[in-house]
Order: structure tokens, then C-alpha cells, then sequence
């Protein structure tokens, strides 16, 4: 029965539609976007080795959509895979890991294929190299590093990224290994860029169209503080020679300026005014990451086969140099809330959205010029790819990667800074030492250390090892935190803990995220994460 | 002991850890497997955190495991809540994710209760050793922090029960440990919540600027003008349909864009991104405190860890300190500045957007009388003129208020300041 005065709420003649592919995915959609969203759903990632971590990585790629995945493995499932993997049971003891891991992760998203090989580590190095080709990226857990060096070579010459995890006790590491990684949508805090020091004439002209004086209470409350600061910029370099404020007594005197104006109570937007004082008084310039990549080679030196990145950078570069552009980058156009009238407010916000459409056009036919120039079609980058690069060019990210071999050879090491790192207290640097350290007990006996009842010998045996490994960087001896770590090494006999493998799965399937998306900025290049303390690092290794 | 237990084959390298001595742990607890496979633990929440902690407990040598959920399953929980599949839609959450992990890890047993944890008592939450709290509530987390904090008997030890907290946003999150009156509780970090998203009313009346502007105007303002008798309700299309649409025609008649139907969901849901790998990290962390607390096989973490993977991967962990005026664990009121031209309805508001309050429906008094009640009626009706009325007439300056609101089970001492 409806109460008395209970309307029913009206069905919709054009309802919208949400696909139930959006509505399983929307609470990543709110992150990624759609773009991000395809980006995913076209990569195909191969783990190698069937391990809980392993596991946990692609349970983490295979829920979000991620298009296709593929589980490389020679072991059959024992008891102890069972006992920390959730993706195997009991019925799988003594079938493939491969193909049971891959069947139980199938499961969990039909969006996303499915495939397993049952291949040895000693296979990986008779493959041909174009066996790599139809992955855009590898995850490896745990494989010695004979084995996993070369697979690393032929990886980075493909320019295919390549993911390595360790998880041991309660200890994880994490590497990133690719040549070189690119990122527009870096998601920064925020994209505002209001160039109140170089206020274009559409903008003056709406700021000095307005007559504080004569406005009624209500309007007064209301005028955009980013118009009142130019008003009163303008009134202070009338007074001062033409000069900004610059020092901190100049720019204290100029907040009291600005208080002269307030008439009421409600002067939120004057408050506004006043506390964006030192932001808008400091001069727009291109942040200098910005501008290392305007500079780089790779822009300025294109060739045929350059990435779409480098030619919008180039774009961007010629752009800062033109006279329409004043020197700066394209404005970004994004306006913040501000206490306004609505009238005031979307204007304002035209002007600038007017303005970063104009710098964009500017932006959008050089890219086309170049792309002809280059032999390709003028318009192989679309205007959406301009539009964002446009709005992100303060914030471009760039890494150039090192390769694993860099890292291994002793040479090519960051070998002052692992030394430097290892000084410091409860340094999570030991942690890595101690990761090294078993990798070449592994590869020399052929089983993990702590995996004997007496473990004593494996102590020693274990700290021979680490002594070789800071000894080639040039150190001298192996501290007394980095002892106790080994020691903790030898305690897991190389054994994963699920919950510390499924945090390296989380953490590992973010960075591969971000790395497939081209969203976010990814860490560079190594993390330790130690459970004991609850603490990770990372470094540049 | 099971059969499971007694194998010598079984859970090979979590024995190793427990049974080995350890260069960060001062003594080794030969009877740490025993006790961890006979200690009662419960999930609060089968949600996003709460699947990844089942599985976690149970592959960490954990054998009787209890979870309380009082949400089914959605469409939208499946990117992350790998428990459960299309076919579950609709069923309860506890039910259908304990059923998976027992089907899935042998010699587990996992006990459901489909319900509020308002529906327990102290007696029900007495039988566990730990409890970890995998939710998205507020509300809920203050409810079982104050409740565990009460329970504690300075004279029973087993009365302490640890709690461990996750949380998440997006990329970001974070894992805690609260041992009730010793460290800082949940209370304790109220105001450390990022501050809730909320829109000046005379903006939304008058100057909408942003299309989120527009869309609280037909959820604040007009919703109820136009369906006095009738609450939204989020999950209904018709619903969500009808906001969207009318501040489709807010926004265009202010030349406002930026309005979509995602845009409207999002703000009339309050929805809070959240992905798989985010809740596996919150929830791996919080699992591995579960398994060193019960063990002590090494020390745990004292007492926040803070997660972000935004820009690179981030973590902070400090100690978070106790606060003395907490109003759950501390044993002092603390002060609460006002001007002198507030009313007591004006008090009320800012009660509830303040940070360290959070209060949705706040019930004032002093130790003398009633400022505003409300509820039973007759007594809102009897209060409500004070509403109008200046605090300073009411309440003398360093008297103490008392604040209480229906969901939560303690209250709040507040010593006004003018
Ligand atoms: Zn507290």
C-alpha cells in the first residue's frame, strides 16, 4: 500500500544502459579509464613458474580483465605447493602445476584466456628468441640467474618488460626490467596551472572588466579570487614600476592589500585570494623533468620508427619555442572549484579552456607535419593521444631502465650505493644482499639453504657467499644485520610464507598494471619488502 | 589433531619457521603450531579485503576461522571478490566465500554468521583470540574498536583482544595493529580519514559550479521535494536514472558539463575505487601480523603501516600514538572551541563535519539536562527549541557535553570552550 502523497519515482523513457562488462569493472574504470581498460584487455602475460607468488600476481591481472595470460612450468604439484598456493588443491598433488594453476585461474574471470606450457629451465635457452614475441610481458619467480640472464637479454632487446619476483620466508623482492618506459597519464595531484604571471589578454580582459566598487554585497562575495588576485597584481605593479611582488616582505604587504578589499564577513573568495598569494606570484616555468624530455635525443632526433611519446614530445618542444606559446608548455585548462557565482565561474573557465584548445591546435598540426615527414599517415596519433598529452606535459615521466646484466656485473653495479645502503640501521639492503646470496647457493648446490636439519654449515656456507658478492662491489666484510638477515634466509629454507607472496602478488600486479596501462608512475627498478618489520625500499639498482 | 596436523608432510616450510630460532626473536614457542591451529580467529567483512584474508588465514596454518558479513554479492564485486562468480550474485557474502576456502584448503573450518556485527554481543566476541577487520565502514570499524576496548579486563589478559584493521582507496592502503587500551585504537585516528567529500548547501542552491554540484542538488534538494515519502536507494537503476537526468537539466541550464551517469553513481553511492592487487597487499599484511602475534615466530608490527602505489611503491610505517582525550581509550574530554554567536544547531553541524567527531545524528546534554535529543519523539519536540537558541546560553564555558549517536556504542566527551 503507497502512503498518501507517495509519488513512485518515473521510469525513464531513454534510460542509460550500463553493459554489465562496465558495471563488473567499475570500481577499476574509476582509476584507469577505458583507455586503461583496453590496454589490459589486449596484453597477454606469461608467468614463469607456478609459484604461490606467481600465482597471486596473475590472480591479481586476471580479475581486473587483463586479455590473456599463460603459465610456463615443468613440476608436478607436491604437498607443499598445496599447503601455500591457493590456486592448487589436493586433487592437483602430482599433476602439473602449470596446468592446474592456470585451470583454477580461469576460474576466476572468463574475460580472460587461459593457456599453460609445460617447459624446463633448461628449454628456456633453446627457444628462439621469437618464441617471446606474443607476450607484452614476462613475470619470473625464483629462477636462478644463468637461466634468467639470457631470457633477460633477448627480453630487453624486444623491448618486452620483464617482472622478477623472489618471495622467501618473510622476505620479497621485486624487479623491474625493461629499457625504457613512457607515461602521459601519470595521474599527478593535480593539473591546475592558472599563469596568473602571464596572463593572456582574454583573461585580463575578463578580470579588468570587473568594478569591484561598484558591485552589490552578493556579486562582491562572489568574484573569483583568481580575477581579484589579478586586479590586485595589477594595482601593485601599477604602484611598484611594473614589478610583481617577489619578496616575502613584498608579497606579506600584498596580502594586506588584498584585505583592504574585503567588505563583509563573507569574504571567502578574498580568503581564497590570500592564501593562493604565494602560488600565484611565482613564475611559470617548465619543470625541469619536463624539460630533460623536451631536450632528449629521442625527440629531437626522430626517426621512422620513434614512439607516438617522442614525437608528441617533440611536438611539445617546437611548440615552448614558437612566439604563440610565450615559452611554455600547453595550458593544461584545468580550472579548481573557487567560491563564485555560477555565471563567473564558466566563464572563467572557457577563457582557459579556449586557451588550452588553441595551444592544443598549435600542438596537433605540428604532430601532423612531423608524422608526414616521417612517412607516416598525419594522422597515426589521434587527437584524443594530443589532447592528453597536452594536458599532462608538466608531468611527462620517463625512465630509462637498467638491464639485469648492469645490475650482475660488478662492474656496472651500484656498487657505492649498495655499500652506503648497507650502513644504515635495520637497512632492508641486507635483505637484498641475502636474496643475492641464496640465488648463488641455489645455483651452486642445487637446493635452497636451511633445506638440511643441520643448518650450521649452511650459515657459513651462505655468509662465504655474501662476503664474495659485497667483496666484488668492494666492500670488506659482512655486517652484523646483514648476518642476522642471512641467518633469517636460512631459518625459511627457502620456503614462501602465502601471506608474504600474496603482498609481493599485490604489489607486482600494481607495477604490471601500471606498466600495460602507461598510467601511474611505476617504481624504479628494485623493491624489498621486509615482513619483519613491516618496511620496503626501493632503489635504482 | 587432525589427521592433517599430525602428517609430518604437511605445511613443511611454516613448521620449519615456527620450530627454528630466529636472529629477531628472543625465544622460540615450541608450542606455536598447536596454538595457532587451535586458536578461534574472526574476519569481520567477506568484502573486497575480507576474501583475500579467508584465504590468507587459511594457508597460514589458521584451523578455525569464523567471518561475519552482512552484504550479498554484486555484479561490481567481481573484479576483485575472487571468491565468488556470476552465479552468486545475490547470495550472502560470509556464506558463499566460508563455503569456497573450506572446499578449496583441507583441514580448515570457517564458520559463517550473515549479519551485523551490532547483532553480537560480548560473550560471542570473548571465544576469539584475534580479531582482523576487513571493512569499508566507518561506522562499523568504531563500533568493534569500542566494543573490543570495553571487553578489556585489567585482571584477564585473554579479555585483550588484538584487532587488526585494513583499508583501502585505489592504489593506496593501509594495515594496523590495535591492541585494545594499550595502543592507539581506531578512535584514536579518526581524524587522520581523509576529509569526506561535502558541498556547501547555499553552493549547491545557488552557485553550482561543478557537475558534482548538480547532482547532490537532485539528491539533497530535490529528491526530497519531489519524493517527500520515499528514501533513494542507491542500488535501484530507476533511482540513480532519475538523478541523473535531473541534474543533466540542472547542469545544462547553468552551461555546467561534465555530468555522466558514472559521475552520478559515483557521487550517490559514495563510491571509493578498489582494485584486486590493492586489497591483496592491505590484506596480506594484516594476515602476516595475525600469524606473528599468534606465533610469535617474529615481532610484529608496532602499530600503522601506510601503503601507496600511486608514484612508485611506498610504504610508511610508524607508531601511531595513543590519545589521551580519545573518547573510546583515553581517560580525559577534550575541548571544543565555538564563537559566541553559534546556536546549538549550528554546533550540531559542525559536530558532524569535524574530523575527530564524525557523527551522523548527534544527541546533546550536560550532566544537568537534555540539549537535544533525538529521539523518542516527544523528546526531540520537547529539545528542539534549543536548536535556535545561543550555545553560550546553554552550556557554561568548560562544561562537559556529552555526544552519542545510535550507531555507536559509546559517547563522546566534549568540553565546550569559549
Ligand atoms: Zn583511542
Amino acid at each position: 500500500m503507497q502512503k498518501a502523497g507517495e509519488t513512485d519515482v518515473p521510469r525513464s523513457a531513454t534510460p542509460h544502459v550500463v553493459s554489465a562488462r562496465d558495471r563488473k569493472y567499475d570500481r577499476q574504470l574509476r582509476l584507469w579509464a577505458a583507455n586503461g581498460q583496453a590496454a589490459l584487455e589486449e596484453a597477454h602475460v606469461v608467468l614463469l613458474t607456478a609459484s604461490a607468488a606467481g600465482a597471486e600476481t596473475l590472480k591479481n591481472l586476471v580479475l581486473p580483465g587483463t586479455g590473456s595470460f599463460t603459465v610456463v612450468d615443468d613440476k608436478l604439484t607436491t604437498e607443499e605447493d598445496v599447503d601455500v598456493n591457493f590456486f592448487l588443491d589436493e586433487s592437483s598433488i602430482g599433476h602439473p602445476r602449470a596446468a592446474k594453476v592456470a585451470e583454477f585461474l580461469q576460474e576466476l574471470n572468463t574475460d580472460s584466456v587461459g593457456r599453460f606450457e609445460s617447459l624446463t629451465l633448461s628449454e628456456f635457452d633453446k627457444l628462439d628468441p621469437s618464441y617471446w614475441e606474443k607476450y607484452s610481458l614476462v613475470v619470473a619467480h625464483q629462477i636462478r640467474p644463468s637461466v634468467l640472464l639470457p631470457i633477460s637479454k633477448v627480453l630487453w632487446d624486444k623491448k618486452i618488460p620483464l617482472v622478477i619476483i623472489n618471495s622467501i620466508g618473510f622476505y620479497a623482492r621485486l624487479r623491474i626490467v625493461t629499457p625504457e618506459h613512457t607515461v602521459v597519464e601519470s595521474h599527478p595531484e593535480s593539473t591546475v596551472d592558472l599563469r596568473l604571471d602571464c596572463p593572456w589578454p582574454e583573461l585580463e580582459r575578463f578580470a579588468f572588466g570587473i568594478e569591484l566598487d561598484g558591485l552589490s554585497e552578493m556579486d562582491h562575495a562572489h568574484v573569483p579570487y583568481l580575477a581579484l588576485l589579478l586586479i590586485y597584481l595589477k594595482q601593485w605593479k601599477d604602484a611598484h614600476g611594473g614589478s610583481p611582488p617577489s619578496t616575502y616582505a613584498e608579497k606579506k604587504e600584498f596580502k594586506a592589500l588584498i584585505k583592504t578589499g574585503v567588505r563583509s564577513s563573507d569574504a571567502e573568495n578574498f580568503d581564497e585570494a590570500i592564501n593562493t598569494v604565494w602560488r600565484a606570484t611565482q613564475a611559470t616555468t617548465i619543470p625541469s623533468n619536463s624539460q630533460a624530455i623536451l631536450n632528449d635525443d629521442r625527440a629531437q632526433n626522430l626517426s621512422p620508427s620513434t614512439s607516438k611519446f617522442w614525437i608528441l614530445a617533440r611536438a611539445i618542444s617546437d611548440f615552448t619555442k614558437s612566439p604563440s606559446s610565450g615559452g611554455h608548455l600547453p595550458l593544461s585548462g584545468t580550472l579548481p572549484d573557487m567560491k563564485a557565482d555560477t555565471t563567473s565561474y564558466i566563464k572563467l573557465q572557457s577563457i582557459y579552456r579556449s586557451k588550452a584548445l588553441e595551444d592544443r591546435d598549435w600542438v596537433a598540426s605540428r604532430v601532423s607535419e612531423l608524422l608526414l615527414s616521417l612517412g607516416r599517415p598525419a594522422d597515426a596519433i589521434s587527437s584524443d593521444e594530443v589532447d592528453t598529452f597536452c594536458k599532462f606535459s608538466r608531468n611527462l615521466v620517463v625512465f630509462d631502465g637498467r638491464s639485469l646484466e648492469e645490475e650482475y656485473t660488478p662492474s656496472t653495479a651500484r656498487a657505492k650505493k649498495i655499500l652506503q645502503e648497507l650502513e644504515e640501521e635495520n637497512s632492508l639492503m641486507s635483505v637484498y644482499v641475502g636474496f643475492r646470496a641464496v640465488e648463488v647457493f641455489e645455483e651452486r648446490e642445487k637446493r635452497y639453504p636451511g633445506t638440511v636439519e643441520e643448518v650450521d654449515e649452511d650459515e657459513k656456507v651462505l655468509k662465504e657467499i655474501a662476503l664474495e658478492i659485497v667483496g666484488s662491489l668492494g666492500g670488506t666484510e659482512v655486517n652484523e644485520r646483514t648476518a642476522s638477515v642471512l641467518k633469517e634466509f636460512v631459518r625459511y629454507g627457502g620456503g614462501e610464507l602465502h601471506n608474504i607472496s600474496s603482498l609481493l602478488g599485490g604489489i607486482a600486479a600494481q607495477e604490471i598494471v601500471k606498466l600495460i596501462t602507461r598510467q601511474y608512475v611505476p617504481m624504479t627498478n628494485t623493491t624489498i619488502f621486509d615482513g619483519i618489520q613491516s618496511s620496503s625500499a626501493v632503489w635504482e639498482l | 589433531m587432525t589427521a592433517m596436523e599430525s602428517s609430518p608432510t604437511r605445511k613443511v616450510a611454516l613448521k620449519r619457521i615456527l620450530s627454528r630460532p630466529g636472529p629477531f626473536v628472543d625465544e622460540l614457542n615450541p608450542e606455536a603450531y598447536e596454538f595457532l591451529s587451535n586458536m578461534k580467529i574472526l574476519v569481520i567483512g567477506a568484502g573486497g579485503l575480507g576474501c583475500e584474508i579467508l584465504k590468507n588465514l587459511a594457508l597460514s596454518g589458521f584451523t578455525d576461522i569464523h567471518v561475519i558479513d552482512m552484504d550479498t554479492i554484486d555484479i561490481s564485486n567481481l573484479n576483485r571478490q575472487f571468491l565468488f562468480r556470476p552465479s552468486d550474485v545475490g547470495k550472502p557474502k560470509a556464506l558463499v566465500a566460508a563455503e569456497f576456502v573450506m572446499k578449496r584448503v583441507k583441514g580448515v573450518t570457517i564458520t559463517p554468521y550473515y549479519g551485523k556485527i551490532q547483532d553480537k554481543d560480548e560473550s560471542y566476541y570473548s571465544q576469539f583470540g584475534i580479531v582482523v577487520c576487513g571493512l569499508d565502514s566507518v561506522e562499523a570499524r568504531r563500533w568493534i574498536n569500542a566494543t573490543l576496548v570495553d571487553m578489556v579486563d585489567a585482571e584477564n589478559p585473554e579479555s585483550l583482544k588484538p584487532l587488526i584493521d585494513g583499508g583501502t582507496e585505489g592504489f593506496k592502503g593501509q594495515a594496523r595493529v590495535i591492541l585494545p587500551t594499550l595502543t592507539s585504537c581506531y578512535e584514536c585516528s579518526l581524524d587522520m580519514l581523509g576529509t569526506q567529500q561535502t558541498f556547501p548547501i547555499c553552493t549547491i542552491a545557488n552557485t553550482p559550479r561543478l557537475p558534482e554540484h548538480c547532482i547532490e542538488w537532485a539528491l539533497a534538494l530535490e529528491w526530497p521535494k519531489r519524493f517527500p515519502d520515499k528514501k533513494i536507494d542507491n542500488d535501484n537503476p530507476d533511482h540513480i536514472q532519475w538523478l541523473f537526468e535531473t541534474a543533466i537539466a540542472r547542469a545544462s541550464e547553468f552551461s555546467i558539463d561534465g555530468v555522466t551517469y558514472s559521475l552520478t553513481q559515483g557521487v550517490a553511492k559514495n563510491i571509493i575505487p578498489a582494485i584486486a592487487s590493492t586489497n591483496a597487499i592491505v590484506a596480506a599484511s594484516c594476515c602476516s601480523e595475525a600469524l606473528k602475534i599468534a606465533t610469535s615466530c617474529n615481532p610484529y608490527l608496532n602499530n600503522y603501516m601506510m601503503y601507496s602505489g600511486n608514484d612508485s611503491v611506498y610504504t610508511y610505517t610508524f607508531e601511531h600514538q595513543k590519545k589521551e582525550d580519545c573518547p573510546v581509550c583515553g581517560v580525559v574530554a577534550s575541548d571544543f572551541w565555538i564563537e559566541q554567536d553559534w546556536t546549538l544547531g549550528l554546533l550540531m553541524e559542525k559536530l558532524t563535519t569535524t574530523q575527530a567527531v564524525r557523527i551522523k545524528s548527534p544527541s546533546l546534554r550536560t550532566a544537568e539536562k537534555n540539549l537535544y535529543l533525538q529521539s523518542p519523539p516527544q523528546l526531540e519536540e520537547a529539545t528542539r527549541p534549543n536548536l535556535s537558541k545561543l550555545v553560550t546560553d546553554l552550556v557554561k564555558t568548560g562544561e562537559e557535553v556529552s555526544v552519542t549517536d545510535p550507531a555507536l556504542p559509546f559517547s563522546i566527551k566534549l568540553r565546550i570552550r569559549y
